[in-house]
């Protein structure tokens, strides 16, 4: 715009108001504190013995993307339609909408999104030229097998018996229909492009890089120890795994998580010893676990739905999306932006993507209201770096 | 078509005649029932507009604000202490040149509390910039409220429209009720020359030095005293279409009257009916009520005093430590221009009724001229404890 003389009150609009916008005018300079948008662990995914990052995947069910929901779950737990049965689930004992009304069903979540999501298969990792075998295809040996292999390593799982998912044959059907855990263990195959092979009775170990023993392989034929001990025998020469303890009676079947945990583990071991790099298994979240006094409960309406049940009922769609809206989203920004509408500076803003918040610090003079405002503790003030 | 309504009714009907598009207001008595009556109007889809609740007068006043800088027609209503706690918004809305209408009713301040008639609530807020008038009677309700936003937003200057607490606010006369086709003519939709818009983004209210400011505050004064002509020229057009007239005075057998006593509101009425008495008994009297207060209609009191002896100003209202502030104003007015005797008298304030005996009673008083607060010029109050 042109400079412009002013040479008469009446040059000027009638209301004082300034003749162009003022973002000349870098406020930023007078900020003390800053606001930082960060998401934070939920006391759900703290809670959870694989670190399920929950209130993302029901993020996804309240857009109504089961599929989205579901390759969410599969980047840290490659079995959710079993933990979505079996699991204790400790994450709905933490969940913060008890203060409100009831825990969010996360267990009848994550068994709908296992039931319903379809998840393509996802892009061939580069392959590293490594091979493993794993012994023995419980949970923890699946899990295990299936991180190595979305990582680019060659595995071939190993077992004994006739059928995979060690304990997981013997739970019963009250708790685990027939059928669900082949279909998860094929998706699990097809997701990650592992090998299964089952009925093993030898072992050439020239082929691999890498042998372990999957520790939650537990079979009450009291030779199945012994068969997988003596197949570890035969690993003369190189780094030999520990033997099973054949007094070990497996995991309970609501322990299902930690063997999956275990399994989880055992790949990072095994990828550090083989120098690869894992990829992240869940969207990014530091600092504390959410409290009770970091969620603004006040901010929310009491629902009308049932909520948390013992039962674990399926749900068709509607209920799913009916319970995942009752999801607080503690300290994961779901976009409500509620920051936006309240910066009296217009400083938050989504960015073009529409999937984030974005903030200009060079105007936003650190009031602090967009953290007062934001229900689920992910915006805080902090002090200037 | 004539209705049969109260004071506070004639106000929310005129709002809604005026098609206002946001209401924000804080129930109050003896405010109340217009709030009542505009929640029903947009609660039955009668009138289009939000209606906000909210937790006090000053927020009821900073959304007024708000709503008016983005272009919308905003009104409000309240009273007494509802209007003191106003107080910081009324600057901001008349300095922003927000053209906002309220309807305040009259009442005295607390404390002791009491809920009558005084004019110390609006004359306490004289010096905020808005435009005051004062009303006579239902009437007068309704058609200054429909002139008072063409005014409002030819000069954007607020105007406040007052109501005598319970003598206007909750008597019933009949009213001419415009039709609304008539009044879209007269009130056309508000289009303001400069609007928050985030098309053209600008800061209001922004930080301004010492020279601009005073000279931004120098154009309001010259705006505002505007405002008595342009209010001059909207009500002869308003006369013209409904057939009602409401200049800034309203004199009463002003002509060749030697004595004149001076009222705001209501007690108009009974000034009138003293000056016919007072006329039978031989004293040439007149009454003037001043139905604007701010802009103060200086020369049009100039002129209507005319040969004028005594001026009788009759106070409901007081500026404790000073005396009654219309006295104080008429006498500002006429130092130079005018040689009357100005006396002013306290009297009906906090409900008391101003009867046609004693407005007979003051004049005389005031002829007599022995009084020590006449002697002294002070305001004399008129029934009260020794």
């Amino acid at each position: 715009m042109a400079r412009q003389v002013i040479q008469s009150v009446y040059d000027l609009p009638v209301m004082p108001l300034t003749i162009q916008d003022m973002t000349w005018n870098k406020t930023g300079t007078w900020r003390y504190m800053v606001p930082v948008i960060r998401d934070k662990i939920p006391p759900c995914r703290a809670a959870c013995p694989l670190g399920n990052p929950i209130a993302n995947v029901i993020g996804m069910m309240k857009r109504g993307d089961m599929d989205g929901a579901l390759a969410l779950l599969l980047r840290c737990n490659p079995l959710p339609g079993i933990t979505g049965r079996l699991c204790y689930h400790p994450c709905q004992a933490k969940c913060l909408r008890k203060e409100l009304d009831s825990p969010v069903a996360i267990w009848t979540l994550e068994r709908y999104a296992a039931d319903h999501g379809v998840v393509p298969r996802p892009e061939k990792p580069a392959a590293t030229g490594k091979r493993a075998a794993v012994l023995g295809s419980g949970p923890a040996g699946l899990t295990c097998g299936f991180l190595l292999a979305l990582n680019g390593v060659d595995v071939h799982i190993l077992e004994p018996a006739a059928r995979p998912g060690g304990f997981l044959n013997r739970v019963s059907t009250d708790k685990l229909e027939p059928g669900v855990l082949q279909r998860e263990i094929e998706r699990l195959v097809d997701v990650s492009g592992l090998h299964i092979e089952t009925g093993i009775t030898t072992l050439d170990p020239a082929g691999f890089d890498r042998v372990m023993v999957d520790e939650s392989a537990y079979d009450p034929n009291e030779e199945y120890a012994a068969v997988i001990n003596r197949l570890c025998s035969r690993l003369s020469g190189r780094r030999t795994p520990a033997p099973l303890n054949e007094a070990f009676s497996g995991f309970k079947p609501s322990q299902v998580a930690h063997a999956i945990g275990l399994g989880l583990r055992m790949a990072g071991v095994v990828a550090a010893e083989l120098g690869i790099a894992l990829r992240e298994q869940g969207p990014d979240a530091e600092g504390p676990v959410i409290k009770k006094e970091d969620i603004q409960i006040d901010r929310f309406q009491e629902s009308a739905s049932a909520g948390f049940s013992e039962k674990n009922r399926p749900l068709d769609k509607a209920g799913a999306m009916a319970e995942a809206v009752r999801c607080l989203s503690c300290g994961t920004c779901n976009l409500c932006q509620r920051c936006v509408i309240s910066c009296p500076d217009a400083c938050i803003d989504l960015d073009e993507t529409e999937t984030r918040i974005v903030l200009d610090l060079y105007h936003c003079k650190g009031c602090g209201i967009c953290a007062y405002e934001c229900p689920r503790g992910v915006l805080t003030m902090e002090g200037e770096a | 078509m004539k209705k049969v309504m109260m004071g506070t009714e004639a106000a929310a009907l005129a709002a809604v005649l005026a098609r206002v598009q946001v209401v924000a207001a804080y129930p109050i008595t003896p405010q109340t029932v217009t709030v009542e009556e505009l929640s029903d109007y947009i609660g039955s889809g009668r009138l289009k507009a939000e209606f906000l609740t909210v937790e006090s007068e000053h927020s009821a006043m900073a959304a007024c604000v708000a709503a008016s800088a983005t272009g919308a027609r905003a009104f409000t209503a309240t009273s007494s202490q509802g209007l003191a706690l106003m107080h910081e918004m009324l600057h901001y809305a008349s300095s922003g040149r927000l053209p906002i209408v309220m309807l305040n009713a009259n009442r005295a301040l607390a404390t002791p509390w009491n809920l009558y008639c005084d004019h110390t609530d609006a004359l306490s807020q004289r010096d905020t910039g808005w435009v005051q008038c004062y009303c006579a009677d239902v009437q007068d309700v309704m058609d200054s409220t429909l002139i008072a936003y063409k005014v409002a937003e030819s000069t954007m200057v607020p105007v406040m429209i007052n109501l005598d607490g319970f003598y206007l606010t909750h008597t019933s006369e009949i009213v001419d009720v415009p039709d609304q086709e008539a009044v879209d003519r007269f009130l056309p939709a508000f289009q303001p020359e400069c609007k928050v818009d985030v098309e053209a983004p600008s800061t209001f209210g922004a930080v301004c030095g010492a020279d601009l400011y005073m000279s931004l505050k120098y154009r309001r004064q010259k705006d505002t005293l505007g405002v008595e002509k342009v209010w001059s020229e909207v009500a002869e057009d308003f006369a013209a279409r409904f057939e009602r007239r409401h200049p800034v005075l309203d004199p009463y057998r002003m002509d060749h009257a030697e004595v004149a006593l001076v009222v705001l509101g209501t007690a108009s009425g009974t000034a009138r009916l003293a000056a016919d008495a007072l006329r039978l008994e031989g004293v040439a009297a007149g009454a003037l009520r001043l139905s604007m207060f701010r802009p103060f209609p200086k020369q049009a009191i100039v002129s209507a005093l005319g040969g004028v002896r005594h001026v009788v100003v009759i106070d409901r209202d007081v500026s404790i430590g000073a005396e009654g502030i219309v006295a104080q104003e008429i006498k500002a007015c006429l130092y130079g221009r005018h040689h009357a005797h100005v006396h002013g008298f306290i009297a009906g304030i906090g409900g008391v009724d101003v009867t046609v005996d004693m407005l007979r009673g003051i004049v005389k008083q005031a002829l007599g001229g022995q009084e020590t607060a006449i002697a002294l010029n002070e305001s004399y109050w008129v029934e009260v404890l020794p």
